[in-house]
């Protein structure tokens, strides 16, 4: 008698202590990998050479751009169910015209996405905190981005030159270097993709849409050069910044 | 059998001494485990953004030091008379005393100006006026097999080197290893040359707080950091945007517009790219301590500052290269003569005595 309450008990903790096991939540933890992010330069549907290719937008300006670079910061993926996950101290500095065109983005959840969110320039703190602080390899140093303007007391976004040409005749050179904490431009790409690890992703920053919409923008009748001098520039820079939100989408992942 | 005995002995004396020969000078395998260099700290002015530094070679005093004697070693050429200090003299900003060109071996000429040397850990994108080398360490190899300028062959320079017991002992602090070779060379010139700071000129201390500019000073500065399209009264030069950043210079490659088309003589950087987008571009030098390091230029075409000034203002040429940032002045600037005048007050004071006297870079006697 005695073996057989012995024989109960000790099946009855064990069932205990395993239905105890059984009611934790069994959703496996998300490794966190290391996403590399490329970005393509295009013009529509035609590839961006720097200081080769020539591509004509609407208004009829033959272009061919010499540079373009910019700072990407703050990014944030949205996965399937709506989390965010919010990377704000990773930042990119891209130009085109030297082929640093690649970053990373570390720590992020194996998982599916809908959405890749971030800033096409510097938020209005790191914008204005003293520049001799960032370290040395620092996308925001300086004298790696060469985009900091003592005079705005902060940084350019997004930096765009070339020169123009209507049938074949040089016309000019144009500047747009756009920048101002108003002028700061929130990427909200809304596409799905997963993200595992050795996950590159795609972008494609999209040069036509400087000119296109919602505003048409024609260099030779609008000022050729902006600094974002509000009073000199006649509100292109803060067009600019407008048309740039279409600038970006996802060409997809491996 | 006594003969045999004693070539026997001889022979086994020989392989004793050589197997127990302990001098350092000898050791050619690499470093001992308990081989350390002395770290070297580069301090910068608070004002300046940090050095960024090469992490495959970082800065030992021992680095320093065989950097240094290499720097001013005449057996680096051919004939034993020309080493870097001859045409990189410290008062002209490591540049060749007012020359245009500098003067090599057998009395030959070069074709570019000397180029000067400070704050070197801010240039990311190559070396000499075309960038065609790509680091530091790759460029304090270049003038030695340069025939206008030393005249030598890495492969005779590392043979004298190694026969001197100065270097040998040198390249063994510095390294581990009494070996002498190119690589070595490059990466104790690039130490020495990193450790040049300019941060201590009038600009810099007003900055810090701790002057304050004359009237003419302070216009001229609003000239140089205002854009020549602005808004209002302001009046500007446009000088920053490829003077730019904390060391006056983007470091990039551009045309300045010094000739059209068809005066191209020199391609710059075309020269070793093969682009023609890059025909006739050079990189933008710094324009600190300009005051002292003419002529100007990579031909050392203008001997002053005011003819400088007066290319900009009114003398800018067209070409199909021409930077975009120079299209946008090159009509004319219409610079007043007190305007100009102002901007050489302001270049004045990019002037570093500090670095222009200071011993640490001196030869040692």
């Amino acid at each position: 008698m005695n073996k057989y309450i012995t024989a109960i008990v000790i099946i009855s903790a064990l069932l205990f202590t395993s239905c105890s096991n059984n009611s934790t939540s069994s959703e496996p933890t998300k490794e966190e990998v290391t996403l590399i992010v490329t970005i393509d330069h295009a013009f529509g549907l035609e590839t961006v050479d720097p200081e080769v290719s020539i591509h004509t937008n609407t208004s009829g300006n033959e272009i061919r751009f010499s540079k373009l670079h910019y700072l990407l910061t703050n990014f944030v993926l949205v996965n399937s169910i709506g989390e965010e996950i919010v990377l704000d101290s990773a930042v990119a500095y891209i130009n085109m015209a030297d082929g640093r065109v690649t970053f990373q983005l570390p720590n992020i959840p194996e998982d599916d996405y809908i959405g890749l969110k971030f800033l096409l320039g510097v938020d209005s703190i790191s914008n204005h905190q003293n520049p001799n602080l960032f370290a040395a390899t620092s996308p925001l140093n300086p004298i790696i981005n060469n985009l900091y303007w003592d005079w705005l007391d902060g940084f350019i976004f997004c930096s765009l030159e070339g020169y123009h040409f209507k049938d074949g005749q040089p016309k000019g050179a144009f500047a747009y270097h756009i920048g101002l904490d108003e002028n700061l431009m929130r990427i909200n790409i809304e596409n799905k993709f997963k993200v595992k690890k050795g996950t590159t992703i795609k972008l494609n920053f999209d040069l036509a849409a400087f000119f296109e919409y919602p505003y048409v923008i024609n260099i030779t009748e609008n000022a050729p050069i902006t600094h974002s001098d509000k009073a000199a520039d006649f509100g292109l820079s803060s067009k600019l910044s407008k048309n740039l939100l279409n600038a970006f989408t996802i060409k997809g992942d491996n | 059998m006594k003969n045999h005995l004693l070539v026997l002995l001889t022979a086994l004396v020989l392989i004793f001494i050589t197997l127990t020969s302990c001098n350092e000078d000898d050791n050619t395998i690499g470093p001992k485990e308990d081989f350390k260099t002395t770290p070297y700290t580069l301090v910068l002015p608070s004002n300046l953004p940090p050095a960024i530094l090469p992490a495959d070679n970082p800065l030992t005093y021992e680095g320093i030091a065989l950097g240094k004697a290499l720097f001013f070693e005449k057996m680096m050429s051919k004939d034993g008379t020309i080493s870097c200090g001859s045409c990189h003299n410290q008062g002209n900003a490591f540049t060749d005393n007012d020359k245009k060109f500098s003067e090599g071996i057998e009395g030959k000429i070069g074709d570019r100006n000397s180029m000067p040397i400070f704050n070197m850990f801010y240039h990311t994108k190559g070396f000499f006026w075309d960038g065609r080398a790509k680091l530091l360490r790759d460029q304090s190899l270049g003038p030695i097999e340069n025939p206008l300028e030393m005249g030598e062959t890495l492969e005779n320079v590392v043979n004298k080197l190694q026969a001197e017991s100065k270097y040998r002992k040198l390249f063994y602090k510095a390294f581990g290893d009494s070996s002498v070779n190119s690589m070595k060379m490059s990466l104790a010139m690039e130490q020495f040359m990193l450790t040049f700071v300019s941060g201590d000129s009038k600009f810099d201390k007003v900055e810090r707080g701790e002057a304050t500019y004359t009237d003419s000073e302070q216009r001229g500065k609003e000239l140089f950091f205002t854009e020549f399209e602005t808004s209002g009264d302001a009046r500007g030069a446009d000088c920053f945007h490829c003077h730019a950043t904390a060391d006056f210079s983007n470091h990039e490659f551009m045309n300045n517009g010094l000739d059209e088309e068809s005066e191209f003589t020199d391609l710059g950087r075309a020269k070793f790219t093969e682009r023609p987008t890059d025909n006739a571009k050079f990189k933008t030098p710094s324009l600190r301590n300009i005051a002292v390091s003419g002529p100007y230029m990579h031909d050392g075409r203008f001997a002053t500052l005011e003819e400088v000034i007066e290319h900009y203002n009114s003398g800018i040429k067209e070409s199909s290269t021409l930077d975009v940032n120079i299209h946008g002045i090159k009509d004319g600037m219409n610079l007043t003569e007190q305007e100009k005048q102002d901007l050489v007050a302001f270049l004045k004071t990019l002037t570093d005595d500090v670095y222009l006297t200071n011993t640490e870079y001196k030869e040692n006697n």
